[in-house]
């Protein structure tokens, strides 16, 4: 989704469609949820600042909509609500305050959100093979073969195709920002 | 001009490392005539750049779908808010036993609260991080009183148990909040341990 469908989606939100909140739920729970889980959250803790930052979100769509990033509000807030959760549990490394996460970690979080929701728009076997070779693993061609079933030589053919899908399904995704 | 489809298969060589440098010079053309496609390049590469320190996880299917619902829960909390609000007076709060406070001697903390003809007499137990509140009410309209905690961690309603109105909560700051016939008797905010 691009700012412009970001800003449709809040202003849906506002005129009252279940439908709207559960596209803006969906839209954004894998960055939401993912910044608790960074930090060393529990799985109750992770749960329960994913409700305070949706349910601030909510009260907040008035605002939202004059929002410059929607993601990169939601951003702020979560690590926001991840300092008031920290008062009262013991964490390996403390949060960092909102003013301490830098443009770069934003911009890397929204290109993250950018791309996954582009997967899941591609889905099936693409998305698992591009997650298996561009993710954090970064696995072997032997690896994926045996993983989805793939004859080897076929790997690198349906890479590109997928890729091809990929960056069509992203590509309005990069008309205005990142 | 390049064709959409050419862009799209050369930006797709260009990031499995398969793209020849004729490729490569093809889409710098591109990318020079045209803001959109430099965008669409940088972005879509940066974006894959990303995967390879991606630490993203799915929020699991309970957690969204009480995220779903938060219109909902806010639509029943805004119907039944109580348009009357009084503050809670207190009339005892101590640490140990006193006459007029009901089996309350194993309590940490006890406290006699009065509004608008309601007596409460609260009970906070517990050392760990969390506390057991249990609340007694009496007055003419008690028997139609539900009572609340606002935590600074959410609010939550307290269960009837027998005669008494029971809750757990984590140690912090509270009101305890009670709503009968559209009025709300709230506390101040109390310290829970």
């Amino acid at each position: 989704m691009s700012t412009t469908e970001h800003q449709q989606l809040v202003d849906a939100c506002l005129r009252g469609g279940d439908d709207a909140w559960r596209a803006f739920v969906d839209e954004f729970s894998r960055l939401v949820y993912s910044i608790p889980r960074r930090y060393g959250f529990d799985d109750a803790a992770c749960d329960d600042i994913f409700q305070d930052v949706f349910l601030a979100a909510y009260r907040k769509l008035d605002t939202l909509r004059d929002a410059q990033s929607v993601p990169k509000w939601l951003i702020t807030t979560t690590v926001r609500a991840c300092g008031r959760h920290a008062k009262r549990t013991t964490l390996p490394v403390p949060p960092p305050k909102p003013e301490a996460v830098g443009e770069d970690e934003i911009l890397r979080q929204e290109r993250l959100q950018r791309l996954h929701r582009g997967l899941d728009e591609v889905g099936g076997r693409c998305r698992e093979l591009l997650l298996m070779l561009h993710g954090s693993h970064e696995l072997s061609y032997d690896t994926v073969s045996e993983a989805l079933g793939i004859p080897r030589g076929s790997i690198g053919p349906t890479r590109q195709r997928c890729l091809e899908k990929l960056a069509r399904a992203m590509g309005r995704r990069f008309t205005e920002g990142i | 001009m390049i064709p959409e489809n050419r862009f799209i298969e050369l930006l797709a060589r260009q990031a499995s490392g398969e793209a020849s440098r004729e490729d490569l010079a093809t889409l710098d053309r591109a990318c020079e005539a045209s803001a959109a496609l430099r965008t669409q390049r940088e972005g879509f590469l940066a974006a894959l750049a990303a995967a390879r320190s991606d630490d993203t996880a799915d929020a699991p299917g309970p957690v969204l779908l009480r995220a779903y619902a938060i219109p909902t829960l806010r639509a029943a909390a805004d119907a039944d808010r109580p348009s009357r609000v009084s503050l809670l007076r207190v009339v005892f709060d101590s640490l140990r036993p006193a006459a007029g406070l009901r089996s309350g001697a194993t309590a940490d903390r006890q406290l006699m609260l009065e509004a608008d003809g309601i007596t409460a007499d609260v009970f906070v137990r517990g050392s760990g991080p969390i506390r057991e509140l249990r609340v007694l009410l009496e007055g003419d309209d008690a028997a139609h009183a539900t009572v609340h905690l606002i935590h600074d961690t959410g609010s939550a309603a307290f269960d009837l148990d027998g005669d008494a109105w029971t809750a757990r909560a984590p140690m912090g700051r509270a009101r305890i909040e009670i709503r009968v016939r559209g009025r709300a008797l709230v506390t101040d905010e109390l310290a829970l341990g």
